[in-house]
């Protein structure tokens, strides 16, 4: 479904993305996960054709991203606020990527219903405009804009930060039923292991730019990713 | 002691601000450009100066008769070049100080503003070029008058300025005030000149009429000194405007125009929701109304490359002020333009309509001038022409060269952050290019040819406007990246 093929990307002369070849097959829920500055936010970036590669292609359905805009048609993705539009209420919001998408209103309303526990009553019909929400609030209307459209990929990044202990375990659990009824490529990233490993059938781990580590989900995956982020293992194992 | 303390913290945040960070080369480059205009300011003082005492019987008098604009320049000035002084206070307020006490020391601040040079600096030179007719007590008096009426210009436009970040409206009624003030004057209803003379020339008389400059200046102080105390902070004063009320919410009618549609609609929102947008809307009607001031003169009306310089401006001033930042204005969610299933061109088109209809309207409202004749209508009706076929396109172009994050949300009129000189250059071409075409026309003697011939690019831009958006649009996507780099980049 999503191919990368050494891609590379450079600023200010650090590397800060290089990836030989990662293969995201359709349906494949993803997790990748590194600390600051590993090239997370950059890679899906790239994904979504919002930066240059230096060197390399991003590959979706075989045809490159930054040749075509078919992929737009359907990819589903939130980042972080540029996704948002500050000025506009909930409903204006998501109608808006409704009408893009053509999603019917029929079809948005039903959503909202199926979305109601995640929202908790706190978002619609508030009339209130986005840039007055709380961060974790805003996290969520940008985590359902980005599912609107029922997109066949879905890219999410830090969907669990700054959102409250229960609408961390609601959106597990919605992700994971979403990505068991329609069978969605997901990529999410997060600095929380133990989400990233429940949500994700496969974990892929960065460093400076690098893959390190590619697992796809075990019982033992938690355990080998604390031990590989644990400062004071790390030391042992090098040395 | 504690003063001063005060002040320290107030000289770091300044040497330390990001703004203080900005490079070395700029800063010289500003200085430089700032010290010429000072220069010139200068020399314009004394040109001044000699004239009047070369021409008029009676210098002073004549001199008095400008008071009023000399003032009211001065308030202008402040207002749009002039920072509030703010001041972070929530550190302190859980210190030992006095609330009075901090609010005097903001309130003290625009005693040391830069700009405070310029009207003294500015008289001085004025009264050296009048310098054989003005005694020792005259200068001193006129001086006396410059120094208390700015204090009192001073503080009321940081009154205006801070009132206006909650009641956003006072702002236009100050602006119509001006304008309506100007406006009788121009109709000769109220004679603005000899007013000003009176005054003037009652406090050159009388002195003690400068107690009156004094209590002005002290309600000024006084009422900014309220506001303060009241609000304190900057931030307090500004939370409590909730935004409840929401507008264009139930404007379905775009609908049937499709992805277009929902765009110009999500546009439109964006103007009427954001303070900065909100004010460059509100000033719309100030470009209808530039023709006023000139189509009266006679002797305007024989010059028609100034006709056409005033009609590109009429209908197409709010396009090109609005235009040339189409992209920066939606820099807080541009992410998200780039990855929603849309393409470019009907993104583009949205804007390309946008300027279409805000120009007709306004373009309609100005058929009005016919009243100063039908060559004024002629004029103002190929300049429209030219606005909608060839200035928007090239807007568009323009546009995609911005790649400065713009602050929607932060102060309304006169804010110029996001704007660089650098763009005001790209608008000369928009407006002398109609000029250009017309001359070769008018010197061989071919004036109504001229017109049409601005009138043709006009269409001809309208009828091929598929192919030219197609351009733009690759243009678009030439420079996106650079683009939606430098909107994140707050």
């Amino acid at each position: 479904m999503i191919r990368v093929d050494s891609l590379s990307k450079t600023y200010k002369s650090v590397k800060v993305l290089d990836i030989e070849r990662l293969e995201i097959p359709q349906g494949q829920s993803f997790g990748l996960v590194g600390n600051n500055g590993a090239g997370k936010t950059t890679l899906f970036r790239l994904l979504l054709d919002l930066i240059k590669a230096d060197e390399g292609q991003v590959l979706s359905n075989e045809v490159a991203v930054d040749k075509d805009s078919q992929w737009k048609k359907y990819t589903g993705s939130f980042l972080d606020e540029g996704f948002l539009i500050d000025f506009l209420k909930p409903e204006e919001y998501f109608e808006f990527i409704a009408d893009i998408n053509g999603v019917t209103k029929e079809e948005l309303k039903a959503a909202y219903e199926d979305f109601a526990d995640f929202f908790g009553g706190e978002i619609l019909n508030t009339s209130k405009y986005l840039r007055d929400f709380s961060k974790g609030n805003q996290k969520k209307i940008g985590i359902f804009g980005a599912i609107i459209s029922q997109p066949e990929v879905l890219i999410l990044d830090e969907p669990f930060a700054n959102l409250d202990p229960s609408s961390q375990i609601r959106l597990k659990t919605l992700l994971k039923e979403l990505h068991q009824k329609s069978k969605i490529s997901m990529l999410i990233s997060s600095h929380d292991l133990n989400h990233i490993a429940e949500v994700s059938e496969r974990i892929v781990v960065l460093e400076r730019g690098q893959v390190v580590k590619d697992l796809l989900t075990t019982e033992n995956t938690i355990g080998e990713l604390e031990d590989y982020f644990n400062p004071d293992a790390a030391v042992e194992t090098e040395g | 002691m504690k003063r001063f303390t005060l002040l320290s913290h107030q000289w770091k945040a300044a040497t330390r601000s990001a703004a203080a960070s900005k490079s070395m080369g700029i800063k010289i480059y500003m200085g430089f450009v700032f010290f010429i205009l000072f220069l010139e300011l200068l020399g314009l003082g004394f040109y001044l100066g000699s004239n009047i005492a070369e021409n008029s019987e009676q210098p002073i008098a004549s001199l008095m008769r400008y008071g009023f604009y000399f003032f009211l320049a001065i308030l202008m000035t402040r207002f749009m070049l002039q920072n509030l002084p703010t001041f972070m206070v929530s550190p302190y307020l859980s210190l030992p100080i006095k609330r009075s006490k901090l609010v005097n020391f903001i309130l003290t601040k625009p005693l040391f503003n830069a700009l405070n040079i310029l009207p003294i600096s500015f008289v001085l030179t004025l009264a050296l070029g009048l310098r054989q007719h003005l005694d020792a007590p005259t200068f001193w008096v006129l001086f006396a008058i410059v120094i208390v009426g700015d204090l009192f210009v001073n503080y009321l436009s940081i009154y205006i300025k801070r009132v206006q970040i909650k009641h956003e409206y006072v702002f236009y009624v100050f602006l119509a005030t001006v304008a309506g003030i100007l406006l009788l004057n121009q109709f000769n209803i109220v004679d603005l000149e000899s007013i000003s003379s009176g005054v003037f020339m009652n406090v050159i008389g009388q002195p003690l009429w400068l107690l009156i400059g004094l209590a002005l200046f002290a309600l000024a102080y006084y009422l900014n000194f309220q506001l303060l105390y009241k609000h304190f902070s900057l931030e307090e004063f500004e939370k409590s405007t909730s935004n409840k009320k929401s507008s264009l919410e139930n404007l379905n009618t775009f609908n049937r125009f499709g992805k277009i549609g929902t765009f110009i609609l999500l546009e439109l929102k964006m103007c009427v929701r954001n303070k900065r947008t909100r004010s460059m809307l509100f000033m719309a009607p100030l470009f209808l109304l530039y023709g006023v001031f000139f189509y009266n003169k006679p002797t305007y009306l024989e010059m028609n490359g100034f006709l056409i310089f005033i009609g590109v401006f009429i209908s197409g001033g709010f396009m090109m002020s609005f235009g040339l930042y189409f992209f920066a204005w939606e820099s807080g969610h541009f992410d998200l333009m780039l990855t929603a299933n849309n393409t470019y061109k009907d993104y583009i088109k949205a804007k390309y309509f946008l300027m279409l209809s805000t120009s007709t309207i306004i373009f309609l409202l100005s058929t009005f001038y016919i009243f100063f004749g039908l060559k004024i209508l002629i004029i103002n009706t190929v300049c429209f022409l030219f606005n909608i076929g060839v200035n928007s396109l090239l807007l568009l172009h323009f546009a995609t060269n911005n790649n400065q994050h713009m602050d929607l949300s932060k102060g309304s009129a006169f804010n110029y952050q996001g704007v660089s000189g650098r763009h005001f250059v790209l608008m000369i071409p928009l407006l002398i290019i109609p000029i250009f075409i017309y001359l070769p026309f008018s010197l061989m003697g071919q004036a109504n040819l001229g017109l049409a011939t601005i009138g043709i690019l006009g269409v001809l831009g309208i009828l091929f406007r598929e192919k030219m958006l197609d351009l733009i649009t690759q243009r678009f996507m030439n420079k996106r990246y650079q683009m939606s780099e430098g909107f994140r980049d707050k």
